[in-house]
């Protein structure tokens, strides 16, 4: 421990009127509103958030991470409000869930970004706290200060800050002459190095330097930046796995359970159950469920469409049981990652209240849907539809429409629209659910 | 003068009721009194997998004798796969009975009491079947059993349908009512009920009461006596009911006429083939329409014709070349199918008590239906909490290889974590698309 944490210090919310104006870090607020049904009523829920601009027209927010939702039942409506309180229609990028944080992208603006540096702060120092909790905070910013206690580094710096900073959870802190410090991050325990725990209760208020945020625009998945993708399931290559091929020095790497066919692992001949201890420069390290967003990130960073050395463990079963151990060398040319079910385009067929997706490499994975069949997925049904009347199913894979295959969206269109034009009174769908095939009819109109 | 209205209850009391003279009363009293002393209330203690573990359990329901050897029908759900089995008799006595044999995808069992335990006086007291193809909706019907274990319970209704289908019905994993329609009646039936007789007023069992549809005033499902009557004779002639299958799923035509696919020729619309089923290996496709089995027309317009050509499939002879005749298009195919043995549907459980786990055998319907690339190794369907396999192992995990070795069943499973030695026990199992590796330590270390 750098700093000493020394008790409880005097309550440090001081009235910083006349030290720091509004203007000097552009705080805005994030609102996310979701609407699901619940009983027949909708249920809305409203999280209200304190968010610097970074670059690319991106919100930092800081104090949960959340994902762009795929859920089907539930409404979400994100905006932003400005320092002047001018309300801005805004989306969710994505959260990163080490970090806590998530990032919001501006519909049609970019404000000019704050860059994520940290200025100096060691124990003791006091910082300033910025936040606009709250509708009624539009116009006064909410302020109150806080005295670093500790410095501590795991696995980066962090500070322990008074315990009445509790209440300012995502708050951005700056310093008295207005420079940004970083975020505040309410955590369970904060530990440095191994075995020290701070907290005084369930929660410990700390501060987390805006650099440890720097990264976080860059890596989080973006629909017009390529991730790398390797095609393999991995598990960490704990104790017990290790165990089980008798390895008996303990060893770092990630351990396959899963190659996709024609995927970049497969054809650089990774096999199931090898463990990859790196892939060009990059050590992998996955011993703990804990590594997995960290080295999931690092190995979508690697450079795509270059071949890169991938140093293996192999085992060999022996006839007497046991297994011998190989190292073993692969030149591995990383792909652009294909386009997930979620990030999948939706498509209306609005007269027939249907709405559907391609079918993606992941949903055929996890449907167990075989590289021979072709079709698209069905992700809405409208209330009192004609697909709904007809039968029709979300999640159901729609393979045959008037016996016509339906390989992707337009041949769906396409089929459709010859039904429509031949005036067919019923249009037959032939449809996968789960592991069996039906047939359904549905009268369009 | 208005009636006021000390009258117009005087009236309703003085409404005319039903006497002993009353023919539909005197024909239920009749009725019941032919039935009532075969009736019989069952307590079975069963064995199940729960949680990792193995366990006991108590369910109730009733029966019926059916002839004069001491041979009781009751549900597969309330006693095919008993271990202790005490019928109450309609005299009250407590005797043992014992399981014959059990039929799922009907949910029928038939039991054996010892004649001289069953009728100790020596005259044997049984009841008869009737003739279910003669029911007709609104025909008067009686309900027997033991309602919510209310022993010796008689409701009266009437046949509200005379072929229903029921769709996603399971017992033991079977599809139930696959091989026949039910009997729709308003006569009560309440948990309990299972397996007790639906009576007609010539005082003939008509059907063995099974199902009843939940929050419903009154929906209630019996087993057609025809069907019991054939399916309990090859109970009691073979020990099970031998059926063949191709492996195809149907769907009635009905709703597909005067589309793309179907003229309006009758037949039966394939749906599904069975990946690796004889159907598959025959040709036959999803889209054909069969049209005739062996030469005899094979039809159905409505979902209530399905189960008689399913049954016809499994009459068929197990290994002997059958003939569907089918339409694909405009083309007319004669396609030679040969059909095998319908198995079970959910593969027998174990358990491997010393490292916390239940495990089942995987059957070829469990492999289609759960997508699996084969039938290879054991289901994990449950894992006890602090046992060795606890968070290593879950609920749905396939087991494929025990210590190196392949789990081919369930036999050689529960054999080889038996007889495990070492520091662990090494499993290669899959979760879903993943193959994975763990060792299991046991508690107390070697």
């Amino acid at each position: 421990m750098k700093g000493g944490f020394g008790g409880m210090r005097a309550i440090l919310l001081l009235a910083f009127a006349g030290v720091v104006s509004a203007e000097d870090l552009p705080v805005w607020i994030v609102r996310v509103t979701t609407e699901r049904a619940s009983f027949g009523a909708p249920s809305r829920q409203t999280l209200l958030a304190p968010a610097l601009p970074v670059e690319e027209g991106g919100l930092l927010v800081v104090g949960f991470a959340l994902e762009p939702s795929d859920d089907k039942d539930e409404a979400l409506r994100v905006t932003a409000i400005d320092p002047k309180g001018a309300t801005v229609p805004a989306e969710i990028v994505g959260g990163d869930e080490e970090l806590n944080c998530t990032l919001f992208r501006l519909t049609g603006m970019k404000p000019d970004p704050v860059p994520l540096e940290a200025a100096p702060c060691a124990a003791g120092d006091e910082v300033v706290l910025l936040s606009r909790h709250g509708e009624l905070m539009r116009y006064a910013p909410r302020r109150g200060a806080a005295r670093v206690d500790a410095a501590v580094t795991s696995p980066r710096p962090l500070f322990a800050l008074t315990i009445e900073a509790l209440a300012w959870q995502g708050a951005v802190a700056m310093t008295r002459e207005g420079k940004l410090v970083g975020f505040v991050d309410n955590r369970p325990t904060v530990t440095e190095g191994t075995g020290i725990v701070l907290g005084l209760g369930a929660q410990t208020p700390v501060l987390v330097p805006a650099d440890a945020f720097a990264d976080v625009p860059r890596n989080l998945p973006r629909k017009d930046r390529p991730r790398g993708w390797l095609g393999v399931n991995l598990a960490p290559f704990d104790e017990d796995r290790e165990a089980y091929f008798g390895v008996e020095t303990p060893q770092d790497g990630a351990f396959v359970t899963g190659v996709s066919e024609g995927s970049p692992a497969d054809l650089a001949g990774i096999g199931l159950h090898d463990v990859i201890q790196s892939i060009g420069d990059l050590a992998v390290r996955f011993e703990k469920m804990e590594e997995w967003g960290p080295m999931l990130r690092a190995v979508q960073r690697l450079p795509l469409g270059k071949p890169l050395a991938c140093r293996l463990l192999r085992f060999r079963q022996l006839p007497e049981g046991g297994y011998e151990t190989t190292p073993v060398e692969v030149q591995l040319t990383l792909e652009a990652r294909p386009l997930d079910f979620a990030d999948a385009v939706e498509t209306e067929l609005e007269d027939l209240g249907l709405k559907v997706k391609p079918l993606t490499q992941d949903w055929r994975r996890s449907n167990r849907v075989p590289a021979d069949l072709h079709g698209v997925v069905v992700t809405r049904t409208e209330h009192a539809s004609a697909v709904q009347i007809g039968g029709l199913a979300v999640n159901d894979l729609i393979l045959k429409v008037d016996d016509r295959p339906v390989a992707d969206v337009d041949a769906l269109k396409k089929a459709i629209a010859e039904a429509k034009t031949a005036k067919r009174t019923k249009i037959v769908f032939f449809v996968r659910r789960g592991q069996a095939t039906l047939f359904l009819t549905v009268q369009p109109g | 003068m208005r009636p006021g209205p000390a009258s117009l209850l005087l009236a309703l009391l003085l409404l005319p009721v039903a006497s002993a003279e009353d023919p539909l009363e005197a024909r239920v009293l009749a009725a019941k009194a032919k039935v009532f002393p075969a009736l019989v209330h069952i307590v079975n203690v069963e064995e199940g997998f729960m949680l990792g573990r193995r366990q006991k359990s108590v369910s109730t329901g009733s029966g019926f004798f059916f002839d004069a050897k001491g041979h009781v029908v009751t549900n597969y759900h309330v006693a095919g796969e008993g271990k202790m089995l005490v019928v109450t008799l309609a005299s009250k006595r407590e005797v043992e009975a014992k399981l014959v044999a059990g039929d799922p995808y009907t949910d029928l069992a038939v039991l054996e009491v010892d004649p001289a335990d069953a009728f100790p006086d020596g005259t044997p007291v049984f009841a008869t079947f009737g003739d279910s193809s003669r029911l007709e909706e609104g025909d008067f019907v009686m309900a027997m059993g033991s309602p919510l274990s209310l022993a010796r319970s008689v409701s009266l209704g009437i046949i509200s349908c005379r072929e229903r289908t029921l769709d996603q019905l399971e017992v033991a994993g079977h599809e139930t009512g696959r091989f026949n329609t039910w009997l729709q009646t308003d006569a009560a039936i309440n948990p309990g009920n299972s397996g007790g007789p639906l009576v007609n007023l010539d005082g003939e069992v008509v059907g063995v009461n099974t199902r009843a549809a939940l929050l419903a005033n009154n929906i209630g499902f019996a087993i057609p006596s025809n069907v019991v009557r054939d399916v309990v004779a090859a109970l009691l002639r073979e020990g099970r009911v031998p059926r063949s299958e191709i492996g195809v799923k149907l769907q009635p035509l009905g709703a597909l006429e005067h589309t793309l696919l179907a003229s309006a020729e009758a037949g039966a619309l394939v749906a599904a083939v069975d990946f690796g089923s004889p159907a598959a290996r025959a040709g036959v496709r999803p889209g054909d329409v069969i049209s005739a089995l062996d030469g005899a027309p094979f039809a159905a317009r409505f979902e209530e014709q399905l189960p008689s050509l399913y049954a016809r499939i499994a009459r068929l002879e197990a290994g002997k070349e059958a003939r569907l005749s089918v339409r694909r298009g405009a083309e007319t195919l004669e396609i030679p199918v040969t059909p095998e043995p319908l198995g079970r549907g959910l593969g027998l459980e174990g358990e491997a008590a010393a490292w916390g786990l239940t495990v089942r055998a995987i059957t070829p319907r469990m492999r289609i239906e759960m997508g699996l690339p084969d039938d290879r190794g054991v289901l994990v369907t449950g894992v006890r909490v602090g046992s060795p396999a606890a968070d290593k192992l879950e609920q749905g995990d396939v087991i494929r290889e025990v210590d190196g070795a392949e789990a081919k069943g369930l036999a050689e499973f529960l054999d080889a974590m038996g007889k495990a030695k070492g520091p662990f026990v090494r499993i290669a199992f899959r979760r879903g698309q993943v193959a994975d590796v763990t060792v299991l330590r046991p508690l107390v270390p070697r």
